[in-house]
């Protein structure tokens, strides 16, 4: 009854528009008010659920702090000009090759996606430079909002990424963030070929043309520029390899190292600008830590009337193959990633399909990544594709003429993902191997 | 004038929660170096660290109400007819004044029952300090959410004041 409830209100609110923060929390009430039979023991129901939403199981634990750092390391770096660099050094890298602003544009998304470690972000500074440049330059808006909204999604893989974070929260203690950290490497590293070769073979079909080879003078001085900005990831996988720091702590010394380069070495960032860095990272620090807390509450709903089980047997009655049933969970990963956010979506359906890929030979550090690719290609999907949203806004084009084009960048998206869930030692060779050395 | 009260608080909240984001990036910052420099872990910094987190994340969640910065499934809504989505907005605004109401009484009776006790290893602090957030969270969403409800009824929009 109980569970009914929940997921009839929770689909309701939702439908209905109510913040899924406050959905997930509405539905929970009128959860234990239907399990309750009584207001004796609605009231304790109703106490246990605020304690839960605000106690060690919901917001509040140190590793939940690394979120509110890595967005405003992220912050400062975007309001620091950190996006002008690196985009001059990718053009000086990859600019000479055909279509090499869509190339370049590859190259500076995935490396500024390294450093903010959110696709949105992504989108919004580099988006806001190379898509009026590549326009101006005589390429398509489509291409332009295509190359750079799918390259930003390399983001949520990298060793910044606040949902790489979220995801070990929501898997309970069973992930290590240091192996989600490794994990994510090969797979963005193979993303990026993929958006490459899409951005590429677009661009010849097109003709667009290519640019000037700068000389290696020009790029090694670019690099030089963009380099100490790129140290922040090599501070986050170094403090916390090296066993120096926690992840918390080591994004706490990324803040001060983007504060560093921001306001000391480039000089770029105004008091203003640095208050402006400071609300932001609040705003998105309640959003997020709040949404996990909820969620505690949902996952605690969801755990007691053995939704996890159920959906595993319900899994086991259509195959017990494998391939079909990671096939499955992606689809279902797919379509309910279109519809939510990717917060809520790893909140809600890690406890739920880890367990079932688990059971199905699936390493949970493997199933992380799995996740974090079909929330990615969610996040470029309608209804709710954040940063598709965010990149047609830049480039002044509907949705419908951008996803008219869109295939090639999917397809690369969807293949890395096939590959990703097939081939375990893509996403597991990594952090064995640092594991081994680790022992060894 | 309840506009006005209304932006006053919701800058106040998000000037507080940034100075709190700064307190806690200074007591991991010194966690680092009590370890490395003091070969001291201060224990007391951690959970300060925590404290401090439920008054920023709670403070910024009412904000976000205000400036409608919450992540929801809005192309329903955007699709439905204009008279629709008027009622809807009502209906939405109504159940976040439900859930923040909620926040506010439980949030105020659980920091009333846990104020006898302290949190460990910050001794001067009573635990109800980790309920009180909850119910300024409801609190503030009440009188937010009445506000986008008198600008609906004005046709007006609510504006961010900070930020």
């Amino acid at each position: 009854m109980a569970l009914t409830v929940l997921a009839i209100v929770f689909a309701l609110l939702l439908i209905l528009g109510v913040p899924v923060v406050f959905a997930i929390g509405l539905s929970s009430v009128a959860a234990f008010v239907a399990s309750s039979g009584g207001l004796d023991m609605l009231v304790p129901n109703l106490n246990t659920m605020f304690n839960t939403m605000i106690g060690d199981s919901g917001m509040n634990k140190l590793a939940f702090l690394a979120i509110p750092f890595f967005i405003f390391a992220g912050e400062l770096m975007i309001y620091g000009g950190m996006a002008d660099k690196i985009v001059n050094f990718a053009k000086a890298a990859v600019g000479h090759v055909r279509g090499g602003l869509g190339m370049s544009n590859v190259v500076a998304c995935t490396l500024f996606g390294g450093i903010s470690g959110s696709a949105v972000a992504d989108v919004s500074a580099m988006g806001s430079v190379l898509i009026p440049i590549m326009k101006k330059e005589g390429y398509d808006a489509d291409y332009a909002v295509n190359v750079t909204t799918h390259a930003a999604l390399v983001g949520v893989l990298t060793p910044t990424s606040l949902n790489i974070i979220l995801f070990t929260l929501a898997a309970g203690g069973k992930v290590s963030i240091l192996d989600m950290i490794y994990a994510g490497i090969i797979p963005a590293i193979l993303l990026t070929a993929c958006n490459l070769a899409a951005a590429y073979l677009v661009a010849r079909k097109r003709g667009y043309p290519r640019g000037e080879w700068p000389g290696w003078a020009i790029v090694a001085r670019s690099f030089a520029a963009a380099l100490p900005g790129l140290m922040v990831i090599v501070i986050i996988l170094f403090c916390i390899t090296a066993g120096i720091c926690t992840a918390t702590e080591s994004a706490s010394i990324a803040v001060v190292w983007a504060l560093f380069l921001s306001a000391v070495v480039y000089r770029s960032l105004t008091v203003e600008q640095f208050i402006a860095a400071c609300a932001k990272a609040a705003k998105t620090t309640g959003t997020v830590l709040t949404l996990i807390g909820i969620s505690a509450v949902f996952g605690y709903l969801l755990a007691i009337n053995e939704v996890p089980t159920m959906a595993g047997e319900w899994m086991s009655h259509i195959s017990t193959n494998p391939f079909v049933i990671f096939f499955l969970v992606n689809i279902i990963l797919f379509v309910l990633g279109t519809f939510l956010d990717m917060a809520p979506t790893i909140l809600i359906c890690t406890p739920i399909f880890m367990p079932i890929c688990a059971k199905f030979g699936m390493d949970p550090v493997q199933f992380g990544i799995v996740m974090l690719l079909n929330c990615a290609l969610g996040l470029n999907t309608p209804p709710v594709g954040t940063t598709q949203f965010v990149g047609c806004a830049i480039g002044e084009i509907s949705v419908g003429q951008v996803m008219k084009t869109i295939l090639p960048f999917y397809g690369s998206l969807t293949a890395t993902m096939m590959l990703i869930t097939y081939i375990p030692a893509l996403s597991m060779w990594l952090p064995n191997l640092v594991r081994s050395f680790a022992v060894g | 004038m309840y506009t006005r009260l209304c932006a006053t608080l919701s800058k106040l909240s998000l000037q507080l929660a940034a100075i709190g984001l700064m307190l806690i990036l200074l007591c991991m910052l010194y966690m680092v170096i009590g370890r490395y420099v003091f070969n001291d872990m201060p224990a007391w910094a951690e959970r300060l660290a925590l404290l401090l987190t439920l008054y920023v994340t709670l403070l910024s969640t009412a904000v976000s109400v205000r400036d409608a910065g919450h992540i929801g499934l809005e192309s329903f809504l955007v699709l439905a007819p204009d008279w629709l989505r008027l009622k809807l907005e009502y209906v939405i605004h109504g159940l976040l004044i439900v859930f923040g109401a909620l926040m506010l009484y439980f949030g105020t009776t659980l920091a009333i029952s846990y104020w006898g006790e302290t949190i460990p290893t910050l001794e001067w602090a009573p635990d109800g300090l980790r309920r009180i957030p909850v119910a300024l969270c409801g609190g503030l969403m009440i009188l937010f959410s009445i506000e986008h409800i008198i600008a609906l009824v004005k046709g007006t929009e609510v504006e961010p004041s900070w930020h």
